[in-house]
């Protein structure tokens, strides 16, 4: 009986050991690659509850954006407004967005910017946000209006991102989170660009 | 059966080296092959392991995904090698024991939730491979099951090199 034991036990710590060899290689390799994860960042930052899109009626009304201080007057402290197609389109359509107090950012991944995103738009894409808050920071520091968004439907990273900034001190009233997405922007045969992130605002 | 063919010549030595082979090299070249995948792109990957919305939220999602997919090109490496080779085959057993049940829930909470029939789910399960069908991954991870099984329990002679 004890001898049957041995070989599953041998079997098993050599397992255990195997299982601590490739636990050491991987944290090793993550370190090393420049793809790797960070491994104490939260990744997915909750938000609190975004407030609904605003009534269409209301939305399509042409006005400016709205100011920091008045968005703030319009929701809760620390919500993020969610905007749907109409409301973005105004936006983007706005002067005030030539002029950099509108700004519109990608959540997307860089690959996905690249094959098509709202014109204008700056990548943000949050998962390797060191790249971007360079560049992306003073943007949202003169923007009165930042206007976050991912693919439409399910995806939340417009919502993470969101949350990173806020937490970077982006005040929420300025934010806004476009839910129909690139999606819901090309279906509505609203224009696309193609090409990297090193076009202006 | 297949160790009197072994003895009795030179060709069923070889054809029996190839048959245990085979196994290794099937679950260790695809153990390597996503695994590569996986960790060229980490982030993806943990993104996928996130929307396992069934699994509880953490830092250890962090973890997961950034030392699995070296995991996987280890374990693999040495079922194709035969170093460490049951270990190894032991660890993708409960590895892919796994990865199947986690997938069978996710496509099944799919299914619940769009009423599509079970085969035609269809989603991202962060494998490696993008999107699959629920049943045709079920059905890969069989096969994958039953090579990781046959390296781990067919005892007999060594089996540290290729044929």
């Amino acid at each position: 009986m004890s001898q049957d034991r041995r070989p599953i036990l041998r079997l098993l710590r050599q397992s255990a050991e195997l299982a601590l060899f490739c636990a050491a290689f991987g944290l090793a390799a993550n370190w090393l690659s420049p793809r790797g994860l960070r491994l104490t960042r939260d990744y997915f930052p909750g938000l609190q509850s975004p407030q609904p899109p605003a009534p269409a009626a209301e939305a399509t009304e042409e006005k400016p954006p709205q100011s920091a201080a008045s968005s703030a007057q319009a929701g809760q402290a620390g919500s993020i407004r969610m905007i749907g197609l109409e409301e973005a389109r105004r936006l983007w359509e706005s002067p005030e967005r030539e002029a950099g107090l509108v700004l519109f950012l990608d959540a997307r991944s860089p690959e996905e910017f690249a094959a098509g995103h709202i014109p204008g738009a700056q990548l943000f894409y949050h998962y390797r946000a060191e790249a971007y808050l360079d560049r992306v920071l003073p943007l949202c520091e003169a923007a009165e209006a930042v206007v976050v968004y991912c693919s439409g439907g399910a995806c939340e990273d417009s919502q993470f991102a969101a949350a990173m900034l806020t937490e970077l001190g982006v005040p929420s009233a300025k934010l806004r989170i476009f839910q129909d997405g690139a999606r819901g922007w090309r279906e509505a045969g609203l224009p696309l660009e193609a090409g990297p992130n090193d076009s202006a605002p | 059966m297949a160790e009197a063919l072994a003895k009795k010549s030179a060709p069923g030595r070889k054809l029996l080296a190839a048959a245990r082979f085979l196994p290794r090299l099937v679950a260790g070249g695809v153990f390597v092959w996503f695994g590569i995948q996986k960790a060229l792109d980490p982030v993806d990957f943990l993104k996928q392991i996130h929307a396992y919305e069934f699994f509880p939220e953490g830092l250890w999602m962090n973890w997961t995904a950034a030392i699995l997919p070296w995991a996987e090109i280890v374990l693999g490496a040495c079922l194709v090698t035969g170093i460490r080779l049951r270990p190894a085959a032991l660890l993708s057993v409960a590895l892919l024991v796994f990865f199947t049940a986690a997938v069978f829930l996710r496509g099944w909470a799919l299914h619940a939730e769009t009423g599509a029939a079970l085969c035609a789910v269809r989603f991202d399960c962060g494998c490696g491979a993008g999107e699959v069908w629920l049943c045709r991954k079920l059905a890969e991870n069989g096969v994958l099951l039953a090579a990781a099984l046959l390296v781990l329990l067919w005892r007999g002679a060594p089996a540290r090199r290729g044929p």
